[in-house]
């Protein structure tokens, strides 16, 4: 019977000689050299001369914008253009920790409710890479053609929020029906917040008796809450019932002291 | 004066306020006392040394950050990619230039100058695909299969927003 001499892991005999000249170690997996070979033409490139902690840095600067939208985006594409980067991506929990996530889709193709959607299973990966770093997190819970499933998919995303809500340290939530609104305060008095420290809720509807249900969690420095009454958002007249605010509307909240800012167009929710 | 000499062995005479913008040759300086002697500098060469130079000449004067300042430093570079606009222009070099000043910035602790040439790659690589990406910096798709079948499962996310 012939026996062959085989390279380790089923390498073709042909490894040897890729691994003597790309200087790597004769037991080399053979797909390490598979990768090696064709990192060879990368190292010629001039952005392959800097070392990974400079690419990091470059990362961090490109996801140092003000639109999270812009961030999200910026280090997904970063980690998906070759293995080092993805690599270096990775080794970066801050690069992860913007989270958006939205009601939409919340249904399958047959119509029927499902149970995740694309910006939730997004989350879910966006939390793990970001491992222990505090997160921002925000919520756009807005009224959808599927407008049945708006309430159940609400409740699904606020029960995965609970297992990183010790995490968030900004949190903004944009919701246009006094319904949704309610239903996501109520949620958010049972859960633990010690890191959170930004609090934005917009919305479009009744803001009195929204307001007075709104629990201050201990550790929340700035709070922004805006609404507007359904015959303001048709008519675009001023409220009767709230004090107009001129200038600003970040609001301080020392001591636990709340201030209300009645205007929903000023507060940014990006 | 200080006295610094490149990779290719060309000598440099540069004012010593200019040149502590460096915060390696600062500390080397400091260490060395007042000296006639040559700073080798093994890492850079004569055209990207020339380079720095006229980015701290343009510079000089300015306040350098502190140590202490440094956190807070960083939560300002963290908040935007913009560069001025003198910057901007010193900085527009071929892709090579670019990353020998980001090497040369870094090995001689040239923290804004850094960040000048790191934003400006961070503004190359935006809004562009990973192929044009690739294709920007010449740089291999070296994913595996199984690599590339994760990638595409992550883009199917980026339909809800």
């Amino acid at each position: 019977m012939q026996t062959a001499v085989l390279a380790p892991n089923n390498a073709p005999p042909a490894a040897a000689q890729y691994t003597e000249a790309l200087g790597l170690p004769n037991n080399t997996p053979f797909n390490v050299i598979n990768r090696a070979s064709k990192l060879q033409p990368v190292r010629k490139s001039p952005i392959n001369t800097l070392p990974n902690e400079i690419i990091l840095h470059i990362f961090k600067l490109g996801v140092s914008c003000r639109d999270s939208q812009e961030r999200i985006d910026f280090a997904v594409t970063a980690s998906q253009v070759c293995y080092t980067w993805r690599d270096v991506a990775f080794s970066c929990s801050s690069l992860w920790s913007d989270i958006t996530i939205t009601t939409d889709n919340m249904y399958n193709i047959d119509g029927g409710r499902a149970i995740v959607n694309t910006s939730l299973l997004r989350a879910k990966e966006f939390a793990s890479r970001s491992r222990v770093f505090p997160l921002s997190v925000r919520l756009k819970l807005l009224v959808t053609p599927n407008f049945v499933y708006l309430q159940t998919g609400t409740v699904i995303i606020m029960d995965w929020l609970r297992l990183v809500f010790p995490r968030i340290k900004y949190l903004s939530i944009h919701c246009d029906t006094l319904l949704i609104a309610r239903l996501v305060t109520n949620r958010l008095q049972t859960v633990p917040m010690e890191n959170l420290e930004t609090y934005k809720i917009k919305f479009g509807t009744e803001v009195i008796s929204f307001y007075h249900s709104i629990i201050l969690p201990p550790h929340v420095r700035f709070l922004f809450l805006a609404g507007q009454k359904e015959e303001q958002t048709q008519t675009g007249g001023q409220l009767g019932f709230a004090p107009e605010v001129d200038t600003g509307f970040i609001v301080r909240v020392p001591s636990l002291m709340v201030s209300v800012v009645f205007n929903a167009s000023d507060i940014p929710i990006d | 004066m200080v006295h610094l000499v490149t990779s290719d062995n060309v000598e440099f005479v540069v004012d010593k306020e200019v040149v502590e913008r460096s915060v390696l040759i600062k500390n080397m300086l400091e260490d060395v006392g007042e000296t006639d002697q040559s700073i080798p500098l093994a890492n850079v060469s004569s055209a990207v040394l020339r380079k720095v130079i006229e980015y701290c000449e343009h510079h000089r004067g300015e306040p350098l950050p502190s140590a202490d300042a440094d956190q807070n430093q960083d939560e300002t570079r963290k908040r935007t990619t913009d560069i001025s606009e003198w910057d901007q222009k010193f900085i527009t070099v071929d892709q090579e230039m670019l990353f020998e000043i980001i090497l040369a910035a870094n090995y001689l602790d040239i923290k804004s100058l850094l960040d000048v040439g790191c934003k400006t790659v961070a503004n190359m690589i935006k809004g562009k695909t990973p192929d044009e990406i690739r294709r920007l910096f010449n740089i291999v798709n070296d994913f595996t299969p199984e690599e590339e079948a994760q990638i595409k499962k992550e883009n199917e996310w980026a339909e809800d927003r």
